[in-house]
């Protein structure tokens, strides 16, 4: 498969910091896949997304974005415009005074003319289902529609991928709801690469690969299949199991024969019918 | 403490073109050491509702009572330190809210603010940097040097060095992993239990509410839309629905299982361990 980004060796401390915040990292990113990226509060995951972008540069090791590197001066503009990232809090990343205007900001500083402006800026926000809300005030929208506004902004400059740093982590179920379906249909019709630092075990599990982060260093990468099944690895780690998987193990110790753990309760559901 | 909200409605900029209906008619009884968790989207009026528990809202119209303390629309205005030493709130994202030099400093503001000496204050401070499990090294840091997790603490700490009667906890898990999420709410229940504390838990989570919750209020549109059991709100899931919301996820499978199955069981508690016994029972049932 082809590699979008590759992170090579990376070590990052912050200034003044003893203890190094991500430890020799090396992480690939397949070109148009989901890769969720999970660990406990404080395990590196949200710097490793701000080294993808070069929003920080690693003390050691290379990040690549395609042929670029971040750190390379003349590389950054157009590695920024390749990753788009989307943060935790919808209110700090709305700079524009409506929506149209907040898109816009972003292709400004890209220096895209008026008429490319105005055609891309309808394009995203169709894409993200807002075009209702071109001329709305950042007060007028909800938490879920000011995410979906961010991934316009994102949109308009053609990115190859786009990061979501626990974006979903502030809204509640519908606005979760709503920016995960945004950006599943774009990672699904578009093929746009997804990155997605979550503590959402469940959308972890619908992820193509997952990356496990523990103490600074990747503790894990694989399919969420066998990430799932390494219940020692994931509480060391800080995570939970998902649902069906903890299910799955009560049922055990229940006296049910079950062959395995299943991951989504459809499947679970199925086994016992079989089993019954 | 005993709580009890009569018809309560607020306007937030009230006589103004901005003016804005957030809540209408709340009629709710919380008695003396319940743990309530309250539900709701979004824009539900559950924030505007908790703000008025400790009076930094005042109702439009209706009151509250809390304890002896009657808060209502038109009244007197009265001292409200009694009744925010007595009801402490702990806000989204409280982490935010620290400011002093170091984590003991920040931890005695409250204390010291309502009276306490600087000696009990600081025996306060290193009895609540226990309970929420750091370590005592800890008070002598700035609370900015700490990770999330353990800023999130320190802020709680803060409010419990207070010993308030009636907790409010407006989504005291957003954004931790989830071995901190199960760690804090163990704490808070933990503490509502050995104290008799009378506990208002916002949630979004349905798993938490069902594990600690012994009332759920649902918030829709500005009004009460729910009040009752676990077990009696999460046999509304049409209703749950229609507010945005959806019942645990035990519930959603087992509602799966009879579906598919053809049989009718029921949950008397919402824990997976409770929904695998059953599911376990029934099973061996068929089999034999």
């Amino acid at each position: 498969m082809e590699n979008i980004i590759s992170v090579k060796d990376v070590t990052f401390f912050y200034p003044g910091e003893e203890t190094a915040t991500l430890k020799n990292v090396s992480l690939d990113v397949y070109k148009g896949e989901w890769l969720s990226i999970v660990g406990h509060n404080g395990s590196g995951k949200s710097t490793l997304a701000k080294l993808l972008n070069g929003l920080l540069l690693p003390n050691e090791g290379t990040v690549h974005v395609s042929e670029f590197v971040t750190a390379r001066q003349d590389d950054i503009w157009e590695i920024r415009r390749q990753v788009g990232m989307v943060f935790q809090n919808p209110d700090n990343q709305f700079v524009g005074t409506s929506v149209q205007d907040d898109i816009a900001f972003g292709l400004e500083n890209f220096g895209v003319p008026r008429e490319e402006m105005i055609k891309r800026i309808n394009e995203s926000v169709e894409r993200v289902g807002m075009q209702a809300f071109l001329n709305q005030e950042p007060h007028q929208l909800s938490g879920g529609q000011k995410q979906r506004v961010a991934i316009a902004g994102i949109l308009a400059q053609k990115p190859s991928v786009i990061v979501l740093d626990e974006a979903t982590s502030m809204l509640d179920p519908i606005g979760r709801i709503e920016v995960m379906e945004t950006v599943r249909e774009l990672n699904q019709k578009e093929g746009i690469t997804v990155i997605s630092i979550t503590h959402d075990l469940e959308e972890a599990l619908s992820a193509d690969r997952v990356v496990v982060m523990k103490m600074g260093e990747k503790a894990a990468a694989g399919k969420p299949e066998t990430i799932f099944q390494q219940r020692e690895l994931l509480k060391s780690a800080g995570l939970d199991l998902p649902f069906s998987l903890k299910l799955s193990e009560a049922l055990r110790q229940e006296g049910v024969e079950l062959d395995k753990g299943y991951l989504t309760q459809e499947e679970l559901v199925d086994a016992l019918w079989k089993l019954a | 403490m005993e709580i009890s909200i009569k018809q309560l409605e607020h306007r937030y900029m009230q006589g103004t073109p901005f003016e804005r209906r957030a809540l209408h008619d709340v009629n709710l009884q919380i008695p003396d050491e319940t743990f309530l968790a309250l539900i709701g989207h979004t824009g539900s009026g559950k924030s505007t509702l908790i703000q008025h528990l400790n009076g930094l809202l005042k109702p439009s119209a209706g009151s509250i009572k809390m304890g002896n303390t009657i808060l209502e629309a038109g009244g007197k205005k009265q001292d409200l330190k009694p009744l925010r030493k007595k009801a402490g709130i702990v806000f989204q994202y409280p982490e935010h809210q620290l400011f002093e030099e170091t984590v003991e400093k920040d931890i005695m503001f409250g204390p010291r603010n309502f009276g306490m000496s600087e000696e009990e204050a600081k025996r306060t401070a290193s009895n609540v940097i226990e309970m929420v499990g750091l370590p005592q090294t800890v008070l002598s840091k700035s609370p900015f040097d700490l990770s999330g997790g353990q800023m999130r603490r320190v802020a709680i700490a803060g409010v419990l060095a207070m010993n308030p009667e009636v907790l409010i906890l407006d989504e005291p898990t957003a954004g931790l992993d989830p071995s901190g999420r199960v760690e804090i709410m163990e704490l808070f229940y933990e503490l509502h239990q050995k104290n008799k504390l009378t506990t208002v838990l916002v949630t979004h989570s349905m798993e938490d509410a069902s594990k600690y919750a012994d009332e759920i209020a649902v918030m829709h549109k500005g009004e009460l839309y729910l009040h009752g059991k676990p077990n009696e709100i999460f046999n509304e899931r049409k209703a749950l629905q229609e507010a945005g919301l959806d019942v645990p996820e035990t519930v959603q499978f087992l509602l799966k299982w009879n579906e598919k199955s053809g049989q009718d069981l029921s949950l008397s508690a919402f824990t997976i361990e409770e929904l695998a016994k059953s599911l376990g029972q029934a099973l061996k049932k068929r089999g034999s």
